[in-house]
């Protein structure tokens, strides 16, 4: 019996279970609330997602992944983990490939939340900067990474404001999300940062990379970025 | 099953006899900022099973207020094998928050691993009732707790049905030693849509086993047919009839903890405390009463 139910809510085009009384084809109610319920879990996640598609597009496109790929946990906070990928090889949005990084970027925030506190390491009392050279860091556990063709950073952040505020500079992003005590965060790094971050990364100390500097301003350019990054919590010292 | 009722503890669970909200993330602050205005809050046991700060966040709430953990998956009608891992994943929330009262649902949710995110419907008969009360005995055997059942909200019926709901119900209650949270909602959409006497239905139940009651409200839409349907939205206030039989059950069984239970287009805070006043205000009558007598 419940076979043929839940076959009944699954499929696209099934008749009602023929175990079933009923009347006014009410069985409906139960297809509906399958697929509204779970897209507008995703809607949750996926905010941007929904404001660069628009309301009515996102339910169609998420209804169509709720069928694809319905949940098989009940934990629906960890559910929507392939919702990117289906976007971007959903053909009619083809012409917006960007829209699958922002699903990603989103989806790294949702892991972020849900990640363990990690304070993030204090430079100007606790540990000084010079001290904190000879550190190893890694990023907090929850933490991504995300290198995109197109402003994924820019494009979120823009969003988050009412109305919606143009993207001059329309490029590449790496995109840091990650949580240390309180929200999300979500940045832009820079072609520096980016270039510490990976060789902290690695496990290496900062010091070691002081040689491959061309100059004393590249130098600086360093270490600012890295008291930059230490500062804002995307690294934290291993202790 | 033959797990004699007394094993675990009597109906009587640590929520106070007043009225709750369900939590959701918007109504931290506002519950946070008027701590005496509920008398206890509850969550869904999913939402903190994703990682440990959730968890860590629930039991900070805890020292305010006592907590009713509610389940929605556990999918306890159901065909597939108990789900272990989220068993587990209960009974490690249920150790470490340490509610005051723990409910799922007569129910099923998942089938061949799909989670539909719904809580569907049993057919009513000897072997339905055979199969849902060996898995709450599992369940409650597992979980080393009691736990309270939720009467379901329905849109058909089943051509095997061959017991009403409330026989079926109290006959569950009977084997298992399980409680029973009261969702007058559910009873008066059910009641409405398949054309039952919901007095009646309450007066087959034993009321004695009711630990909980929720109160929710409904959207009213006409089937395909043009007969009137009620769907069991949570997404609108508690609606006057299902006031009405909250009202005829406090005379009939007396005050229980009750939940004003909103899922969706969840209103102001002030708007749902109107509900809430307005279930404290019923219950502090039916305890004066219960006192008089």
């Amino acid at each position: 019996m419940i076979a043929s139910f839940a076959y009944a809510v699954l499929a696209d085009h099934a008749s009602a279970p023929t175990a079933i009384r009923q009347s006014g084809d009410r069985f409906n109610v139960y297809r509906n609330t399958f697929r509204t319920s779970v897209a507008g879990a995703l809607a949750d996640v996926f905010p941007v997602v929904g404001r660069l598609v628009g309301d009515e597009y996102f339910a169609a496109l998420a209804q169509a992944f709720v069928l694809d790929h319905p949940p098989e946990t009940p934990v629906l906070a960890d559910y929507g983990g392939d919702f990117a990928s289906f976007i971007a090889a959903f053909e009619p949005l083809k012409t917006m490939p960007y829209i699958a990084d922002v699903a990603r970027l989103e989806w790294a925030r949702t892991r972020a939340f849900y990640a363990p506190d990690a304070p993030a390491t204090d430079i100007d009392s606790e540990i000084d900067l010079i001290a904190a050279m000879q550190l190893s860091f890694h990023m907090p556990e929850g933490a991504s990474l995300l290198s995109s063709l197109f402003p994924v950073g820019s494009l979120w952040q823009a969003h988050q404001v009412e109305p919606v505020v143009p993207i001059d500079d329309w490029r590449a992003e790496t995109v840091a999300v990650w949580r240390n005590t309180g929200d999300v965060q979500t940045h832009v790094l820079s072609g520096t940062e980016h270039l510490i971050l990976s060789h902290l990364l690695t496990g290496d100390i900062i010091g070691s990379i002081f040689g491959r500097a061309t100059g004393q301003n590249e130098a600086t350019d360093f270490l600012q970025s890295f008291a930059a990054l230490v500062s804002m919590g995307l690294v934290v010292a291993r202790i | 099953m033959n797990t004699a009722p007394s094993q675990y503890p009597p109906v009587c669970n640590g929520l106070p006899l007043g009225a709750g909200v369900g939590l959701k993330r918007q109504l931290v602050s506002p519950l946070l900022a008027n701590p005496t205005s509920v008398d206890f809050i509850e969550v869904h046991a999913e939402n903190y099973m994703s990682g440990s700060r959730q968890l860590e966040m629930l039991q900070d709430l805890g020292k305010t207020w006592p907590v009713s953990v509610h389940g929605v998956a556990l999918s306890l009608g159901g065909e597939d094998p108990l789900d272990m891992a989220h068993l587990s994943r209960l009974k490690h929330l249920l150790d470490t928050v340490k509610p005051a009262s723990f409910s799922e649902h007569i129910a099923w949710s998942s089938h061949n691993g799909v989670y539909f995110n719904d809580l569907l419907p049993l057919p009513y008969n000897a072997q339905s009732l055979e199969h849902l009360s060996a898995r709450v005995d599992e369940a409650q055997q597992f979980l080393g707790r009691r736990m309270l059942l939720e009467n379901p909200s329905s849109y058909v019926r089943f051509e095997t049905d061959t017991m009403a709901e409330a026989d079926f119900i109290a006959a569950l209650v009977e084997r298992t030693g399980c409680g029973l949270l009261l969702d007058i909602n559910n009873l008066h959409v059910s009641a409405q849509n398949h054309g039952w006497d919901a007095l009646d239905w309450l007066a087959r139940l034993p009321l004695g086993a009711v630990g909980e009651v929720h109160l929710a409200g409904h959207e009213r839409t006409l089937d395909a047919d043009g007969a009137e349907l009620l769907i069991d939205t949570h997404s609108d206030a508690v609606a006057d009839p299902v006031w009405n039989l909250f009202s005829d059950f406090l005379v009939l069984a007396g005050p229980r903890p009750t939940l004003i239970e909103r899922d969706n287009n969840v209103p102001a805070f002030e708007a749902l405390l109107e509900e809430v006043w307005l279930a404290q205000l019923l219950l502090a009558a039916a305890r004066e009463k219960e006192a008089a007598a």
